[in-house]
C-alpha cells in the first residue's frame, strides 16, 4: 500500500499541452525548370499559447540562424554540381505575420550555375539543409523538363475548329506526372467610349496520373461546337457593350511532378485547421520540395470558326465581329 | 476444417483444442541508398519506404539502424523511413536495417557504401634532364604525372615545331607567363617522331607516354561521364589527379588562324597509341589520339574521341598538353 502511494505521488502533473516542443524545419521549394533564379524557403515551426493575432511574434521563433542550403546535381551515383544558395530576406505578403522575417535562399543563374537550369529528368536534384548540431534536412526531386508543343505547329498559326475531316487537336509530348492545359481567349469588349482588353481562361484538359509510358504524345481535339460552348460559358453578357473583337488564343501548359500533385491532393482534403495527416517529402522537416514546368503557344481562328464565333448559335449573342476590327 | 483453413495456418494446442489464425508472414525489408559512392562531404539518402508486410501498413512497421555493421544496433525502432547522413572514412561502409511488424516479426537488409579514398600516395619527382620538379600522384597501378610536362623549349606559336632533336612546344596564349600551365606539344614532338605504343617520347627517363588504355585503367574507379569533373579529379579532389582545364591549341582551317579553345572548360593529353575508337586528326591529317576531359555540363567525361569524315572539321588541333605515366613497382 505503501509503494503505491509514493508510486502514486511520484507521478508528476507538470504536463504542459502547450510547452514548446522541437522547432521543425518547414520548408518550401519548387523547381521550374524554364525560371532563371531557384528558391528555397525555410522557417520553422512554432507554438503559440494564445492567439496568432495577439501576441507578438520574434523573429527567432520564425527562422533558423546560422543555416546552409545547399543544391546537389547527381546523375546515377555521379555528383554533377554543387551549389550553396545564398539568403535574402523577402517581403511578405499580407496575412499572418506581415512583418515577421521572411527567410529565403537563392540561387541565379550564371556560368557557374547553369548545371541547375539545365539537364533531364533521369537526374536527381537534392535539397541539403544544414544546421549546427542538428539533422540534416535533406529532399530530392527529379527536374520536370519543357514539354514539346507539336499542335499548333507554331506560334500564330491559323487553325479551323470545324474540320470535320481532319478535326483540330493540341498535342504535346510528356511523361511528366500531372498536366493541365489551360486556353486563354483573348479578346477586346468594345463600348460606346472606349476599349477594355480581356482574357477568358478555363482548364480545357488534365490528366489523370501516372502516365502512360506507351504514350508520351498527349492530344486533346478541339472541334468548333465544344469551343464555342466553351466561350459562351466564360465571357459574361455585358449590354453596355457595343461589340467586341477577337485576338488570339493562348495554349498554356501545366506539369508537374507526383511531389507536387500529392501534395496538392492531400492538401485538398485537410481542414482548414490542418487537422489530419499533411504530406511532405522533406526528411527531418516538412513542407514540400516539388518541381514543375511549363510552355506556351497561340493561335488563331481561321475563316469559318471565325464565322461561327460571329454568327453562330452559341456566341452570336456575344457580338463578336468576324474579322477583328 | 481443413477448407476452411485452406488459407490459415492451423495450431494444434496441447489441450486438443484446434484453431485457425491468419498466417502472419514477416516484413519484407527493402533498402535503396542514394548515391552508392561518395566522399565524407557526401549527403547519404536511406530510404526503406519501399518495405512491405502482407499483414500491416507500412506507417505501423518500425525500422532500426546500424549505421557501421558491427552488430549493434545504432537506433531505437521508428516509424521514421528514411535516413539522411555523412560517413567519414575511407572505402566500404556496410549499413544493416531491420524492420519490426506490429506482432514483432522482423526483417533485415544490408547493404554498402563507398567513401573515396583520399590518395595517400603523393610525392614528386625531379626531371634529370632539367632539374624541374613535377608533382606525381599513384592511382590505380601507375604512378602518373599530376602537373602538365614543361620540358623543352617553348617557340612562337606561328610556327611549327620540327624533327630537330630540340624538343619544342607552344604556351597557352602564346605566353611565357603561362608556363605553369605546361607545355602545349604537337604529337610528333611528344613521340619523338617515333610512333609506337608505350614510347617514352619526351618523358623522363622510367616514364612514357600513356596509351588510352592506360588512360582508361588509371581513372577507372573515377567517373569517366556524366559527372563533375572538378570534383572527382580536380585540385583538392580524393583522387590527387590534379585537373586543370587549361584547354588546347588549335587552328581554324577558314581563316588560317591559330586560337586557344576551351579555356577553363577542357583540357587534352596525347596518348601514344591510336587505338580503336581514339582517333583524332592533327594538323598534318594523320589519325593521332587523345584524351579530353570537360568539366561543364553534360559533357563532363573522358572523351572517347571517334572517326570522323575531313571536310567536316573546319579546326586543326595542332597542341595538347601531356602527362607522362610510370609503371608501378
Amino acid at each position: 500500500m505503501l509503494g503505491l502511494i509514493a508510486f502514486a505521488s511520484s507521478c508528476s502533473t507538470d504536463f504542459d499541452p502547450l510547452a514548446s516542443g522541437p522547432a521543425v524545419p518547414v520548408v518550401y521549394s519548387v523547381i521550374n525548370y524554364p525560371d532563371t533564379v531557384r528558391w528555397v524557403r525555410v522557417s520553422r515551426s512554432f507554438q503559440l499559447r494564445g492567439s496568432a493575432y495577439g501576441e507578438p511574434v520574434s523573429g527567432d521563433s520564425l527562422e533558423f540562424k546560422d543555416i546552409r542550403v545547399s543544391l546537389e546535381k547527381w546523375h546515377g551515383d555521379y555528383l554533377i554540381a554543387r551549389s550553396e544558395m545564398l539568403p535574402e530576406e523577402r517581403l511578405r505578403d499580407s496575412g499572418y505575420f506581415p512583418a515577421g522575417p521572411n527567410p529565403f535562399f537563392q540561387l541565379r543563374y550564371s556560368t557557374k550555375t547553369l548545371d541547375f537550369f539545365s539537364g533531364n529528368s533521369e537526374d536527381l536534384i537534392k535539397l541539403i539543409i544544414e544546421r549546427p548540431g542538428q539533422p540534416i534536412v535533406y529532399s530530392q526531386i527529379h527536374p520536370v523538363t519543357i514539354p514539346e508543343i507539336s499542335t499548333p505547329r507554331h506560334e500564330g498559326e491559323k487553325v479551323e475548329l470545324f474540320n470535320l475531316i481532319e478535326p483540330f487537336f493540341l498535342s504535346w509530348t510528356s511523361m511528366e506526372y500531372y498536366q493541365e492545359m489551360y486556353l486563354e481567349f483573348h479578346y477586346a469588349d468594345h463600348y460606346a467610349d472606349r476599349s477594355i482588353d480581356r482574357i477568358a481562361l478555363w482548364k480545357e484538359y488534365h490528366s489523370i496520373p501516372p502516365p502512360d509510358p506507351e504514350k508520351p504524345l498527349t492530344k486533346v481535339f478541339l472541334t468548333g461546337v465544344h469551343f464555342m460552348q466553351r466561350v459562351a460559358s466564360n465571357i459574361r453578357l455585358d449590354t453596355a457593350v457595343t461589340h467586341r473583337t477577337f485576338k488570339k488564343i493562348v495554349m498554356r501548359l501545366y506539369l508537374t511532378d507526383e511531389n507536387i500533385y500529392t501534395y496538392n491532393i492531400i492538401n485538398q482534403v485537410i481542414q482548414e485547421d490542418q487537422a489530419g495527416a499533411g504530406n511532405t517529402n522533406i526528411v527531418n522537416g516538412c513542407g514540400l520540395f516539388g518541381a514543375t514546368s511549363r510552355a506556351e503557344r497561340w493561335f488563331i481562328l481561321a475563316y469559318r470558326s471565325m464565322d461561327s464565333l460571329a454568327n453562330g448559335q452559341y456566341t452570336k449573342h456575344l457580338h463578336f465581329t468576324n474579322w477583328g476590327s | 476444417m481443413l477448407d476452411a483453413c485452406k488459407y490459415l495456418r492451423m495450431i494444434i494446442l496441447v489441450g486438443g483444442v484446434v484453431s485457425c489464425k491468419p498466417e502472419n508472414i514477416s516484413p519484407v525489408a527493402r533498402l535503396e541508398i542514394t548515391p552508392a559512392i561518395g566522399d565524407s562531404l557526401t549527403v547519404f539518402y536511406f530510404d526503406a519506404r519501399n518495405t512491405t508486410d502482407e499483414n500491416n501498413y507500412l506507417l505501423s512497421l518500425k525500422v532500426r539502424w546500424d549505421w557501421d555493421g558491427d552488430g549493434y544496433w545504432d537506433t531505437d525502432f521508428s516509424a521514421n523511413k528514411e535516413e539522411v547522413r555523412r560517413f567519414s572514412g575511407a572505402g566500404y561502409h556496410h549499413v544493416r536495417m531491420q524492420v519490426t511488424d506490429l506482432d514483432g516479426l522482423v526483417s533485415m537488409v544490408e547493404d554498402s557504401i563507398y567513401l573515396f579514398e583520399q590518395n595517400s600516395y603523393l610525392d614528386s619527382m625531379t626531371d634529370p634532364r632539367d632539374q624541374q620538379v613535377y608533382r606525381i600522384a599513384r592511382i590505380n597501378g601507375y604512378w602518373i604525372m599530376t602537373e602538365n610536362l614543361r620540358y623543352g623549349i617553348a617557340i612562337s606559336d606561328s610556327v611549327y615545331p620540327a624533327d630537330n632533336q630540340v624538343t619544342e612546344f607552344h604556351l597557352f596564349n602564346n605566353s611565357a607567363e603561362n608556363l605553369s600551365y605546361g607545355g602545349l606539344y604537337t604529337w610528333d614532338e611528344v613521340m619523338l617522331y617515333n610512333y609506337r605504343v608505350d614510347n617514352q617520347g619526351i618523358c623522363p627517363p622510367g616514364w612514357h607516354v600513356p596509351s588510352a588504355r592506360e588512360w582508361r585503367n588509371c581513372l577507372a574507379a573515377y567517373p569517366n561521364h556524366g559527372a563533375n569533373m572538378d570534383y572527382y579529379l580536380g585540385p583538392g579532389s580524393p583522387s590527387g589527379f590534379n585537373l586543370e582545364f587549361y584547354g588546347s591549341l588549335s587552328r581554324n582551317l577558314q581563316t588560317g588562324r591559330v586560337y586557344y579553345p576551351g579555356f577553363t572548360q577542357s583540357v587534352d593529353f596525347w596518348c601514344s597509341d591510336p587505338p580503336e575508337n581514339h582517333w583524332y586528326l592533327d594538323e598534318r591529317y594523320e589519325f593521332v589520339s587523345a584524351v579530353s576531359f570537360w568539366s561543364l555540363g553534360r559533357n563532363t567525361h573522358l572523351v572517347e574521341y571517334r572517326p570522323v569524315d575531313p571536310p567536316f572539321i573546319p579546326v586543326r588541333i595542332i597542341s595538347h598538353y601531356l602527362r607522362c605515366f610510370k609503371n608501378d613497382e
